[in-house]
Order: C-alpha cells, then sequence, then structure tokens
C-alpha cells in the first residue's frame, strides 16, 4: 500500500463557491466557477484513432529537451496533436481471438469483470462528488474491494486532465493527509446548483464518455506485430524504462526535476495531488545522472525491456487503451504512466503487493527497503536484489524453492507448537508423501527436522527430563579411591605396619642422587664467610610441602657457613611466603629477602644482565638486593665480581621454569654461571635434560656449569644425613613416616592405576569379543535364506 | 589469642579446612571446593596487587619519574609502562578498543621475542652442538633414534588407494605403522614417567601438608 496520504485541507485552502455553494450559485457565477473549466474542451479522444494512440517509439525516443533549462516544457507524444502517427500502428490488423485458457490470470479476472462494476463510481462521478475535487486517487483507494483498476477511473477523469496546460497556476503541493475534506453534504447531486456549469459540464462528459465507450466495445487494435521499439536504442542506459516514485523532491537530481508533472488542475484552488517525478524514457542525461549511490535509486523500480515481453502488452484490458491522450500521459499517484503500464500491474505496484506481481515483473523489482522476517520475537532484516543481480547457484537455488511454494495464509496457526507465528512451520504439514516423487526426500528430510523441532518444543517426557538440571552423581570408585588413599597416607604417621622400606643410609641412596648432591655439597662448603650467595625462588605455593624443606635445608647449611644468602623471588605468592620460610631458621635476620622478581623471562633476563654483563637495566637500577628490614645490598663493582664467582641456587617446581632460566642464562651471559637446580619430583625430567650425568652439562659450551641437580625429598633427606642437620630426634622421625607414608602411597596409586588399567583393558576385551559376536551372528542370519552371491 | 588459640592454631586449622574443601572435589564439584577456591583466588589476587605495587611499580617510580635530580629521559622511559598499561585498559571499550592493541601488541612482541631468543640459543643450539659434540656415541644414537621415532609417529603415510578401516580411518602401510607404534610406544613411556613424577610430587606435597599441619595438632 503506498504511504502516500490525501492532503489535509482547511477551508481557506478550498475556493469560495465549494465553501459556500449556496453563495456561488446565488451570486455570480463567473466569478465563483473556475473560468479554465468552462473554457476547456471536452474530451473528445477516439480509441480507434491512431492519433490518439500514439507512436511508442517516439514515447521512448525523445531527447529535445535540455534538462539544464529550466524553462524546457515537455511536450507529450500522446497529447501533441502533431506527433506523427505510426503508419504501422494506424494499420494494424484487429486483434486476434484469444481464448481465456490462454490469457494471464490478472487479465482474465479483468475481463471477466462485470460490466458494471463500475457503476458505484461512475455514478460517484455523475454526482460530481470527485469530478470537483480531483481526489481519484484517494478515491480509488477507498474503493478497492471493487475490482476496477485505477487506469478505469482516470479514464472517466480524463476530462479533468484533458484541460489546457496553458491556465494552470502550479503550486506547491501541501502536505499528505489521511483526511478526507468532508464535502459530501456540499457536492450532493440534490443539492448541486443546476446552473454551475463547471459541475453540469462534469457530469455530462462523464456521461457522453460512457456511452461512447459502451457503443465501443471493441478491444484496442494491437497484435503481436508491433514494432521492435527496443531495438531502436542506442545504448543501455535508453532501453531501461524507469519509473521513479517519490514523495519529494530533495533527491532528485536537477535534471530530473525538470520534468517534473504537475498534475493538478489548472487554475484550480483545489488541493493537488501530490508531484511525480520521472526522468524521460530514452533522455540518456537524465538517466546518467542517478548515481547508484543515490537515494533516489533506492526507491526507484527499475524494468528492462529486454525481460519485457511484448505479448503482455498486447494483452492489456482495451479500457486503459482507450483512455483519453492526455490522460495516458499523465501520471498516477503511483509514478505509473497509465496505458504503457498494464493496469494489473498498477494495481500491484500501488498495494506493494509485489507477490501479486508476474513473475518476470517480481524478479525485477526487489523491495527497496530492508525486508523484516519476523519469527515470534526474532526478526531477520533482508535486502532483496533483483534476480539478475544474484548468481548462478542462488538463482537455482531460488528456482528449487519456488517449486515448494505453499499456500500462503495470512493467519496464524492457531493450535499446536507454533501458534501465533505467522507463516512458520504448518506449511510442512501440506507436504506429504502424496507429492510428487522429486520431493520425496526433501519431505523426508523437512518432516524429520519439523519432528525434531515438534519435540524440542513439545512438552514431551523426555524433553522435560532434558529440561531438568542434571544431578551430578558421585561416582563410587572415585570415593573409594580418595578414602583409600587419605588413609593409607595418614596411617604410616601412627603405626609401622604399613611402613614399606626404611630410610636409606648415606651410602644407600641411588648413585644419581649421591652423584648430584655430591656436587651441591661441594658447592655450598666453599662458600665462606660474609658471601653472598644468590638463592631464587621460583614456585608456586602449591609446593611448597615439597620444595621449602630443599630450601630451608641449603639455607641452614649457608647460614651455618656465615654466609648471607639473597632470596629472590619470582611469584608473588612466594615472595609472601618468605617470611614463614625462614622463621624457623637460626640467624634468619641474615637472609635478604630481596624484592619480587616479575617480569618472567624480562626479569630473568635483567637479572642475567645485572649479574653477569655488568648492565644494570632499568627497573633495577635500585637495588633488588632489600631485605624487608630495609637493608640493602648496594650492588657495587665488588659485590658483582663476587655474585659472578658464587653458583646460584635454583629452586624450581616446574620444567617449565627449568627451562626458562636454562634458556636465559645460556643465551646472555658472557662468562660461565655456576647454577645448582633443585627442583621437584615432578620437574626432574626437564632439570636432567639441562645437566649431565656428573653435575656438567652436556647440552651446552662451557658457558654454563650446573653443579647438581635433584629433587624431591629423598633430596631433602639425604641432604640431611650428609650434613648432619638430623641431629634433631623429632625432625628425624617425623621425616620417617613421612618417607613411608609416601612410599605407602606411591605404591597404593600404582597399584590402583595397574588395576585400572586391567580393568579397563579386560572390559575392552569383552568389548571387542561381543561386537565380534554380534558382527558373526548379523553375518549369519543374512546368510539365512539369501543365497550369496 | 581468639578463643583460646593463638593466630598460629587458627590458621593451621582454617587452613587445614580449606585443604579439606579443596579435596572434595574428588567427589565432585560442591560448594565447599567453590569456597574454598573463591577464597584461594581472592586471597591471591589481593596479594599480587599488594606486591606488585611494593615490589615492582613503587621501586619503577623512585627509579625513573620521582627520581632527584629529575631526569627527562628517563622520567619519559618511567611513564611509557603506565600509558601502555593505559592503552590496555582502553581495550574494555568499544570506541577505542583498538588502541588497546598497541599496549597488547608491545607486551607480546617483547616477550615473544624473549622467549624466542632463549630457546634459540639455550636449547636448539645447546641440543645439536651437544648432540655432535657429545662424547657418547651409544647415547647420541640411542637420543637420535627416539626423537626420530616420536617424530615420525605423527605420520600419516598411507596407500594411495588403501582400504580402510571399519572406523573409517585410512589404513597406513606397514612400515609406517611400524614407525608409529614405536613412536607412540615411546611417548607412552615418557609421559607415564612424567604422570609417576608428577603423582610423586603430589604425593610429597600432601605427606608435607599432613606432617607438618595435621599431625602436630594430634600429638
Amino acid at each position: 500500500m503506498s504511504d502516500r496520504k490525501p492532503p489535509m485541507f482547511s477551508d481557506e485552502d478550498l475556493p469560495d463557491w465549494l465553501r459556500n455553494p449556496s453563495a456561488a450559485s446565488a451570486g455570480d457565477s463567473d466569478s465563483a466557477s473556475p473560468n479554465w473549466l468552462s473554457s476547456s474542451d471536452v474530451p473528445s479522444a477516439d480509441v480507434n484513432d491512431p492519433a490518439a494512440t500514439g507512436d511508442y517509439s517516439d514515447l521512448f525516443a525523445p531527447d529535445s529537451l535540455d534538462p539544464t533549462d529550466p524553462t524546457a516544457q515537455f511536450t507529450d507524444p500522446f497529447t501533441d496533436p502533431t506527433t506523427p502517427t505510426d503508419p504501422d500502428l494506424a494499420n494494424l490488423p484487429p486483434p486476434p481471438d484469444i481464448p481465456d485458457a490462454d490469457l494471464p490470470e490478472w487479465l482474465r479476472s479483468t475481463v471477466d469483470a462485470p460490466a458494471d462494476f463500475g457503476a458505484p463510481l461512475d455514478n460517484g462521478l455523475e454526482t460530481g462528488r470527485e469530478s470537483a475535487i480531483g481526489y481519484s486517487s484517494t478515491f480509488a483507494q477507498d474503493q478497492r474491494p471493487v475490482k476496477r483498476s485505477k487506469t478505469d477511473i482516470l479514464s472517466d477523469l480524463d476530462w479533468l486532465s484533458n484541460l489546457s496546460e496553458e491556465n494552470s497556476a502550479p503550486r506547491p503541493a501541501p502536505p499528505p493527509t489521511s483526511e478526507m475534506p468532508n464535502i459530501a453534504g456540499l457536492l450532493d447531486p440534490d443539492a448541486l446548483p443546476e446552473d454551475n456549469p463547471f459541475i453540469q459540464q462534469a457530469v455530462e462528459a462523464t456521461r457522453a464518455k460512457r456511452r461512447e465507450r459502451d457503443k465501443k466495445p471493441e478491444v484496442v487494435p494491437l497484435d503481436l506485430d508491433l514494432p521492435d521499439v527496443s531495438g531502436s536504442f542506442d545504448n543501455p542506459g535508453d532501453r531501461a524504462l524507469t519509473i521513479v516514485s517519490t514523495d519529494t523532491d530533495e533527491s532528485i537530481p536537477a535534471e530530473v526535476s525538470g520534468f517534473t508533472f504537475e498534475d493538478t488542475l489548472p487554475g484550480s484552488e483545489e488541493p493537488e495531488s501530490p508531484r511525480f517525478s520521472m526522468p524521460v524514457l530514452g533522455d540518456s542525461n537524465a538517466l546518467a545522472s542517478l548515481n547508484e549511490d543515490d537515494r533516489l535509486l533506492d526507491r526507484a523500480s527499475e524494468l528492462s525491456l529486454d525481460e519485457l515481453s511484448l505479448d503482455e502488452f498486447t494483452a492489456v484490458d482495451p479500457a486503459p487503451a482507450a483512455v483519453n491522450t492526455r490522460a495516458t500521459a499523465d501520471i498516477t499517484d503511483n509514478g505509473l504512466m497509465p496505458g504503457v503500464i498494464p493496469p494489473e500491474l498498477e494495481r500491484a505496484l500501488s498495494d506493494n503487493a509485489t507477490t501479486d506481481l508476474p513473475t518476470w515483473l517480481s524478479d525485477l523489482r526487489p523491495t527497496g527497503a530492508p525486508v523484516a522476517l519476523t519469527v515470534g520475537d526474532q526478526t531477520v532484516s533482508v535486502q532483496e536484489q533483483p534476480i539478475a543481480q544474484m548468481s548462478d547457484q542462488l538463482r537455482q537455488l531460488r528456482d528449487r524453492a519456488r517449486q515448494f511454494t505453499t499456500e500462503e495464509t495470512d493467519t496464524s496457526p492457531t493450535a499446536g507448537i507454533l501458534a501465533g507465528i505467522t507463516g512458520a512451520i504448518p506449511a510442512a504439514e501440506s507436504l506429504t508423501e502424496n507429492e510428487p516423487t522429486i520431493l520425496q526426500p526433501i519431505i523426508r528430510d523437512y518432516s524429520g527436522r519439523a519432528a525434531i523441532m515438534r519435540a524440542i518444543l513439545e512438552d514431551r517426557p523426555e524433553v522435560a527430563a532434558l529440561k531438568r538440571p542434571q544431578v551430578r552423581r558421585i561416582a563410587p570408585d572415585r570415593v573409594g579411591i580418595f578414602v583409600m588413599l587419605l588413609l593409607l597416607l595418614i596411617a604410616p604417621f601412627f603405626t609401622g605396619a604399613l611402613n614399606v622400606s626404611d630410610v636409606p643410609e648415606v651410602d644407600d641412596w641411588p648413585e644419581a642422587l649421591q652423584s648430584g648432591m655430591a656436587g651441591i655439597r661441594a658447592t655450598v662448603t666453599r662458600i665462606g664467610q660474609d658471601t653472598y650467595p644468590i638463592l631464587v625462588l621460583d614456585y608456586q605455593p602449591g609446593t611448597t610441602s615439597e620444595l621449602d624443606p630443599l630450601v630451608q635445608i641449603i639455607l641452614a647449611d649457608l647460614l651455618d657457613r656465615g654466609a648471607r644468602p639473597i632470596l629472590i623471588p619470582t611469584t608473588a605468592g612466594i615472595a609472601a611466603h618468605i617470611p614463614a620460610l625462614i622463621a624457623a631458621l637460626p640467624d634468619a635476620d641474615r637472609i635478604i629477602a630481596a624484592r619480587w622478581l616479575a617480569g618472567g623471562e624480562l626479569g630473568i633476563r635483567n637479572l642475567a644482565d645485572l649479574i653477569y654483563r655488568d648492565a644494570t637495566p632499568i627497573g633495577l637500577l635500585e637495588s633488588p638486593f632489600t631485605n624487608a628490614n630495609g637493608l640493602t645490598l648496594e650492588l657495587d663493582q665488588r659485590l658483582r665480581t663476587e655474585l659472578q664467582t658464587r653458583p646460584i641456587f635454583l629452586f624450581h617446581d616446574t620444567g617449565d621454569g627449568v627451562r626458562r632460566w636454562a634458556e636465559q642464562f645460556r643465551g646472555n651471559i658472557e662468562r660461565p654461571a655456576r647454577v645448582v637446580l633443585l627442583t621437584t619430583s615432578g620437574a626432574a625430567a626437564d632439570a636432567h635434560a639441562y645437566s649431565g650425568d656428573s653435575g656438567r652439562t652436556n647440552l651446552a659450551p662451557p658457558t654454563r656449569i650446573v653443579e647438581g641437580t635433584v629433587s624431591g625429598l629423598q633430596a631433602v633427606l639425604y641432604y640431611r644425613q650428609l650434613s648432619g642437620q638430623n641431629r634433631l630426634e623429632a625432625q628425624s622421625q617425623l621425616d620417617s613416616e613421612r618417607w613411608q607414608s609416601i612410599g605407602v602411597g606411591t605404591l597404593a596409586a600404582a597399584l590402583i592405576i595397574v588395576i585400572g588399567l586391567l580393568v579397563n583393558a579386560v572390559g575392552a576385551l569383552n568389548t571387542n569379543v561381543a561386537a565380534r559376536r554380534r558382527r558373526a551372528r548379523r553375518k549369519s542370519n543374512l546368510s539365512i535364506g539369501d543365497d550369496p552371491v | 589469642m581468639i578463643g583460646g588459640m593463638n593466630a598460629e592454631t587458627l590458621g593451621t586449622l582454617i587452613g587445614g579446612l580449606l585443604t579439606v574443601a579443596v579435596l572434595s572435589y574428588i567427589i565432585g564439584d560442591n560448594l565447599f571446593y567453590r569456597l574454598a577456591i573463591a577464597v584461594f583466588v581472592g586471597g591471591a589476587a589481593a596479594f599480587i596487587v599488594i606486591a606488585g605495587a611494593e615490589s615492582v611499580i613503587v621501586p619503577w617510580l623512585r627509579e625513573t619519574v620521582l627520581i632527584q635530580p629529575l631526569d627527562p629521559g628517563r622520567a619519559a622511559i618511567g611513564v611509557s609502562p603506565f600509558i601502555l598499561a593505559f592503552l590496555l585498559v582502553l581495550r574494555s571499550t568499544r570506541r577505542l578498543g583498538g588502541l588497546g592493541g598497541i599496549g597488547l601488541s608491545f607486551v607480546i612482541g617483547v616477550g615473544t621475542a624473549v622467549a624466542l631468543l632463549g630457546a634459540v640459543n639455550g636449547t636448539l643450539l645447546p641440543l645439536l652442538i651437544g648432540s655432535s659434540t657429545g662424547t657418547n656415541q651409544t647415547e647420541r644414537v640411542i637420543s637420535a633414534a627416539i626423537t626420530g621415532l616420536v617424530l615420525l609417529s605423527f605420520s600419516y603415510l598411507r596407500r594411495r588407494r588403501a582400504a580402510s578401516r571399519p572406523d573409517g580411518e585410512p589404513r597406513a602401510i606397514l612400515p609406517t605403522r611400524l614407525v608409529r607404534g614405536l613412536g607412540q610406544g615411546l611417548l607412552i613411556f615418557s609421559l607415564g614417567a612424567g604422570y609417576a613424577l608428577l603423582i610423586l610430587s603430589a604425593l610429597t606435597a600432601l605427606t608435607g601438608v599432613i606432617a607438618t599441619r595435621l599431625i602436630p595438632l594430634t600429638r
């Protein structure tokens, strides 16, 4: 439906004779009535007059107007008597008798319309209701239930448009309005002044027109032998019939605006119909001015003559062709030219009923605005485009989809899961197994999807079960393993019945551990009094139980030797943990707890630069060696030299940390770095990969020396035995119980893993056997009754 | 003293309860586990902020921006990390989020460059040099063989028109299957060893908690 609304008028907008007809009739009728109407000619066009038909080639070809000349007047070839008549059209043979079955449906409906179906409108015209005002378009919309084309209506009003243009006084169009002026009482036939020449002339003209048309029901002498006017175009731009419907002129180029038709009654005071502009057909300049980015094109509908079928033009109802020549050139309120565009097309475009358009036209005319597709509360905007711009694949998909077009319904399903959703899946129910065979696979697939949707949407028990929150069941095997492991780990602290092995003596430890620990012990013993060994704590609080004893035992040994250890944490958690770590150590105040070395690899690299490259990176300008008590160790050259000669003790809990430190120290230092790796059991493999069997790395040149690598609780126990720190009986007993606990727990974990492996293996074996039996059984069943090929 | 307990005992008790709460995850996700995790995460985040300000930000400002006499060049360097940090904050905005990419690219770029340089110089080159100059020939051969087998275990060579197995997997040629099997076996051994070490580490940590936190309460 066009959004253009009839203008709103006030009394001031109406002429005096219309505001007060009685006064007009009583007074001077010449002054009350517009003189342009009495001086105009009554329509006298003859549909059989070839001159009235005009030359179609002239319709598209004229290029006589200068687009830059605002005073240029457009000469309508349909009304211009000087327009030469095409001899081919004048000599056209009578139209063939086309059976109804061959006619398009829209034409059949027009032909089959009752002869008097326009009577109400004509009666209205006779009473002068519309003829005096000129609201043909609005009235036609109000009379929509009557199947009568708008062109017919205009043909009855052609006497209005046949008036001389010279007498017209164009005026700006009033704003559109949906209100009709209340003129019914004024225009009542009984109240019409009989001496009003305007009204009487209008009535007589309409009656004469009807009589003339009733006497001549011949069809328009058009035939299939129409001249091919499309071939006369010089360029593709000329071959485009562009129909532009605009609400305002603001987006129209000047060249196009110059050809604006003022659809108004000449010299009348009545409100005008909205103005419409269209580029002159064949005017390449005007068409060229239409930039693709111009918003004008957003509201334009383009028809390519290449895809226009002239056959359909020949099947046009003769009534539009009998339109007065002036009316033919007139523009309807949809920007269409009556007589050129089939009335069915006019009606469809005026109603924006794209679905009612002929296929060839609906393919060409996408909706200008985005199309909003709504399903439930979901809305998707889609921008249509002409089919000519679609790819081949999309076009094929479209053609296939059109085969499944089902009966559309404007009403929503009233029952079922899709109630209230207009145009939703109910179409699936119309697809049955009785459809053509080619549709069967699609129907099955579509039906399956619909069934799934129903299963999801309907309140079925299984769907309801899915909607219920899943309650995580407690796995009894997990609980059993947890409880068993916990008991086995705690039991050794209370009883010796579960002891699996005693703590080894000094000489009973593994050789690898003895080798690594021997190097570490030798390094510690070489550290003298008032030296500054660096201990880097690069582990998380979660592994403090494993690494803290290792740190403490090394620190205790260093403190015993009068050293002043520097602790450098690389994580915030360990930085906070340092006070608790050193709290139990004697002479803890001699320990320098440095600030947190942040930055990961960058921090490590900065530390390496600070120690081994005599550089002072920004960020470490202020001595990092400051303890919590404010004791700052200034990094002078003497201290730097000492740090370069002393080993660095690295405590790690992950293999990644080991790699990170090894890489940054390896690639950065200029002199051999002496490193002692002390890790957790989990990082032992990586630590050994970066160290050698004898404590010296075999992966790098002697620029990096690893003094020793140990890991785990066994390193603590062994070092304690070596350093004689196990002199406390309580500590020794606790270490022994812990050793037993770890042993029992490890054994239990290993047994659980092995048992689980066996259970899974047996289960998998049974599964395979069962599957093999099923396959064999299936094969045997297939063989029964069927002769093997 | 709080309710007859000193702070250390109270801390030990709370720590024990939180440990049990974390261990309760073995029977499934539950309120106590989530509560303990929330406490840990919140406490860690708060401490990181404090430690970062005390150990990193304040010393950095003292060395650069607040140093006396003021050094403009050093002050500019001192301000630059805060500019980058501000750009990272802008990533939370839609309009200026693109500027955050500058700070992010700087952080990622520098970190990656340093890590890559360290990996090449600290791992790859030493590995190549050590393999070529080592004195233990047997170890070199074994190392090279293991490395090759593990790498080849990720191969997917098969016949051009080889038949597929019932599960749809293409059937590889026999040498490929053999090499793949050996490589996968070595991988399984290495992963198993690593897993065993992790279990050992976990048990050591757990026994440490039991020995130092729970057992003293009973004695």
